[in-house]
């Protein structure tokens, strides 16, 4: 396909309709300026966007991207990727290469079906993203559960499980690929410590894992909760040096030997409908990605490569990063209306890392709370008869919530599947008396969650035989 | 338009495959009967709207009927050039799509840039719902669509939804070389069913599937059949209601599935949209009283490859089960293209699309006569009577055709091995194919390489006929007439020299 390029070639090879006959004569995107105050619903700092449908000087156009393209994604898009990755992320190794894709859900499907054989065992947090595991599970793969403490997955956890696989395993394939959500992980809200992800990093040198970092939340990054602090005004000026060396560092940059499959996603930064994200990888994972990509999706829509590359160009990387910084202030605002109102219901004691998951640390979208079940009532009626009492209160507390008209996710959602023999809370090693809710902030407005905490504390007062 | 006697699908559950039957309803799905009015939801994590920085969108669309319906000799040149130049002065309409909806019910972009189900956007659905039923008129009363991600996509899902690793599908012996790849790597292979001009034979299919011996193909009898009906990638042959017929009894009586892909519609000169449809040779639906096909549908050819947009039709089982698949891959198609793509068929209406398609027809009919009359303007054509007389009395026959009436390329038949009389006859079709297409592109054109479009391989010492496969969908009149004078050239000296 070496021909394909060259200059003066007739290509009567491909079956391309011709763009005269594609029904767009241009596109106009009206996008909010990086700096619009997002408080208020209404934006009237905009910036005009066009799409031409055709560009004499080789800029992002309509023909181009509406036609059937590479498969790694228009070069626009790619160019913008490749600058990013090495501004922000700063990768350890020089050939690291980039890919788009559809999204992180689509971008870890092609992963699986890159790295994982039906029936292989991939490590997990223990708890984690429930997605992300509906795509292995019916290939007959199973997780691998590790404990998880305020830094997120464990070190000396994941070396033991590794260590010991043969005898805990025998005769089965040691497992080789790590999934991880490492910033604002989804359920539970922690983030790995720069020092955190570079244990794992050598753990997984060690035992030859490939570390898939699904990252999509990176960008969410808080200060720790302050009660009532609402103030999406920045403290200081804006700095961006200052701002990139306020987040916590990515497996990527921790990255020497191109183990890391990173995935970035455009879903929370700008908006899920894009359906655009990009890999960054070492070059042989990248082609064979790219080979799964030309015969699965093909590319992203070129209506979202082109608008956005078009809005990036408008509003450089540098406005990029001031957007992401000021998205930032929003996601720590909605976190803190959570953490008030569950203060305004609820007596709110500080109490040691361990005791609890629901940490002032917690980054990204979700509340993770653990409910403690030893002195409820129902329970301990429910305990002497139930192979699984956790499970089945569970559902019953979840349903009183749902009658009390508040919908929260159970955190049996999140627990990696490791086949039928260890689907309940005992015999998968989960801990007794405790169950899990995920609460998600990212969406409701302050009235509601007030409201919705209140209708929670009714339904727990209730459960656990509080007087008003 | 309807049977009244029509039933609803019969129970094909059998057909799924392993990885399908275990797929589960994502637990966010599972929440959307719980959302009551005055019920809070803390449970879903979708990123806020309100974050979404975008305020608009605008499209500015071509009108529907901006390509004409017929080719009047006045006309030919004006519009002809119209085509090729890149000074478009073509009529356009400007639909924006705001962030919020004006009205209830309006498309608006805190929805369409929202995660939704894999279902996609409602108002694209029920656009897509309407056309099917209009134009395919399917034989069973609760077909169903659902938007995909392209063909490719399309054809992805079904393929893992029906197909276990280490069974085989039921092809064309020419097909189009992507479907082959995608399922390769699972272990899938293809059992190829012999063609004649209006693509597979209905005779070899059930020759095909009634011999079939499990031991000594290595697996059991296909259960899926993979078909591009009309305008065939690679030979641009179009099969009409009888073959199908033919065709879809004997997967009844066989048990077998259908995934037939369709980018096009045919066309005549008819200016009525009812009588239109009633021309065009029908799909696949127009048979199908059990709810067997899964056709699939893009507006790649319709109306841009870059929207990565289409949908399946199908019974609701499979619908169920393919959107399953699409949540844990795709998930809905991007936002932009639905909304656009949207947007300009709510502008066109129904009418307006139909008339729109009529107009691209012609269009491409255009191009495949220049390209028919620059080849004969190069070489000698001569009407073959048959298969077997077109080599007898032609002083030098390079290759024969068989123009369809409805195709964007030409799979052109070498005869490369009757010149062949020295040493390279040990050579077999394949490498001469592959020799001449290297002095083609070394001189500076591309043809597409037929052997690549096999459903079998072709081993180095096979002899036959090689193809080129030629489309003319995008070049220019310049490109089209170099590329021809290029060819002339090149084969001329290519088999003196053989």
């Amino acid at each position: 396909m070496q021909y394909m390029w060259e200059p003066g070639m007739v290509s009567l090879a491909g079956g391309l309709p011709h763009p005269s006959l594609f029904p767009f004569a241009g596109v106009e995107v009206d996008v909010y300026s990086p700096e619009a105050d997002l408080s208020t619903n209404v934006s009237s700092d905009v910036i005009h966007v066009t799409v031409p449908k055709y560009d004499s000087e080789g800029q992002v156009n309509l023909a181009t991207s509406l036609q059937y393209s590479p498969s790694t994604g228009l070069k626009w898009l790619l160019d913008y990727a490749r600058e990013f990755v090495n501004r922000v992320f700063k990768p350890q190794y020089k050939d690291f290469d980039v890919l788009l894709h559809m999204g992180n859900t689509d971008g870890w499907t092609k992963v699986v079906n890159l790295l994982c054989e039906y029936g292989d065992y991939i490590i997990v947090a223990e708890y984690t993203f429930s997605t992300a595991q509906a795509v292995w599970i019916p290939m007959g793969c199973k997780g691998v559960p590790i404990k998880m403490d305020a830094s997120g997955m464990r070190a000396d956890v994941l070396e033991e499980t590794l260590r010991d696989w043969d005898i805990t395993h025998p005769n089965v394939k040691r497992p080789h690929v790590l999934y991880t959500v490492p910033t604002g992980h989804n359920p539970t809200g922690t983030v790995i410590s720069a020092q955190r992800k570079q244990e794992i990093y050598d753990v997984c040198v060690k035992y030859d894992l490939i570390i898939v970092e699904d990252d999509p939340y990176y960008f969410l990054q808080f200060k720790d909760y302050v009660p009532g602090d609402v103030d999406t005004k920045e403290e200081e000026p804006y700095d961006e040096a200052a701002f990139l060396a306020s987040l916590e560092k990515t497996f990527l940059s921790f990255d020497t030997q191109g183990r890391v499959i990173r995935m970035d996603s455009f879903s929370k930064t700008l908006a899920p409908g894009n359906r655009v994200g990009w890999f960054t990888a070492n070059p042989l994972f990248c082609e064979r990605l790219l080979r799964a990509t030309e015969v699965t999706v093909q590319t992203p829509s070129g209506w979202s490569q082109a608008i956005i590359a078009q809005m990036l160009k408008s509003w450089s990387l540098s406005g990029y990063l001031r957007w992401l910084s000021r998205l930032r202030l929003e996601y720590q605002v909605r976190r803190t209306w959570m953490c008030d109102a569950i203060a305004h219901s609820f007596d709110v004691k500080k109490g040691s890392p361990d005791e609890g998951l629901f940490r002032t640390r917690s980054i990204g979208m979700f509340l993770w709370v653990k409910v403690y079940l030893d002195a409820n009532p129902t329970f301990q009626n429910v305990k002497g008869s139930s192979l699984d009492p956790e499970a089945e209160y569970e559902k019953i507390l979840w349903r009183k919530l749902v009658n009390a008209k508040v919908l929260l996710m159970a955190g049996s959602f999140f627990t990696p599947w490791q086949g039928k023999e260890k689907a309940t809370t005992t015999t998968s090693g989960r801990e007794h008396s405790k169950i899990f809710f995920r609460l998600s902030y990212s969406t409701p407005t302050q009235e509601d969650m007030e409201l919705g905490i209140q209708r929670l504390a009714e339904v727990f007062r209730a459960e656990w035989s509080v007087p008003n | 338009m309807y049977s009244e006697k029509q039933a609803d699908a019969i129970d094909l559950s059998h057909h799924l495959s392993d990885v399908s039957k275990a797929r589960l309803v994502s637990p966010l799905k599972g929440l959307q009967k719980y959302m009551r009015p005055g019920l809070i939801s803390m449970a879903g994590g979708t990123p806020a709207p309100d974050y979404f920085p975008f305020a608009s969108l605008s499209g500015e669309l071509l009108v529907a009927n901006s390509f004409p319906l017929s080719t009047s000799p006045s006309s030919s040149l004006s519009w002809f050039w119209k085509l090729f130049g890149s000074g478009n002065k073509d009529k356009t309409e400007t639909v924006t799509v705001q962030k919020w909806p004006a009205q209830p019910g309006d498309l608006n972009l805190a929805q369409l840039l929202q995660y939704s189900p894999a279902t996609g956007d409602s108002h694209l659905a029920n656009i897509v719902k309407e056309f099917a039923g209009k134009v395919y008129q399917p034989a069973y009363n609760n077909y169903t669509t659902l938007v995909s991600a392209g063909n490719t996509d399309g054809w992805g899902r079904a393929s893992l939804t029906l197909l276990n690793p280490g069974e085989g599908f039921l092809a064309c012996e020419w097909t189009y070389t992507s479907a082959l790849a995608s399922i390769k790597p699972w272990g899938v292979k293809p059992v190829p069913i012999a063609m004649d001009g209006q693509g597979m034979s209905s005779l070899n299919l059930r020759e095909t599937l009634a011999n079939w011996d499990e031991n000594a193909r290595g697996m059991k009898r296909p259960h899926v059949m993979y078909i591009v009906p009309i305008g065939q990638n690679p030979t641009g042959a179009t099969m009409q209601a009888q073959r199908k017929k033919e065709i879809y009894e004997i997967c009844v009586e066989f048990g077998g599935e259908y995934v037939p892909k369709s980018a096009r519609v045919n066309v005549t000169q008819e200016s009525d949209e009812e009588k239109f449809i009633a021309s065009l040779a029908p799909s696949f639906l127009k048979f199908d009283y059990q709810g067997r096909v899964i056709r699939l549908d893009t507006f790649s050819k319709t109306v841009a490859p870059g929207c990565r947009l289409g949908w399946f039709t199908c019974n609701p089982m499979f619908a169920e089960r393919l959107e399953r698949a699409g949540e844990t891959s795709t998930q809905s198609p991007c936002g932009f293209g639905q909304g656009m793509v949207a947007a300009l068929l709510l502008n066109w209406h129904y009418k307006g699309y139909i008339r729109w398609l009529q107009a691209l027809r012609i269009q491409y009919q255009a191009r495949r006569d220049f390209f028919l009359d620059s080849l004969a303007n190069e070489f000698h054509l001569d009407l073959a009577i048959g298969t077997l007389g077109q080599r007898q009395g032609a002083k030098v026959c390079y290759a024969s055709l068989k123009p369809q009436r409805q195709q964007l390329r030409l799979f052109l038949k070498l005869h490369l091995e009757d010149f062949v009389t020295s040493p390279l006859s040990a050579l077999g079709y394949k490498q001469l194919e592959m020799k001449l297409w290297t002095k083609l592109a070394e001189a500076g054109v591309l043809f597409g390489p037929g052997y690549i479009f096999s459903a079998t391989d072709i081993s180095d010492d096979m002899h036959g006929d090689g193809h080129f496969r030629i489309s003319f969908s995008s070049a220019s009149e310049e490109e089209v007439k170099k590329a021809m004078t290029i060819f002339g050239a090149v084969v001329r000296k290519f088999v003196l020299e053989l």
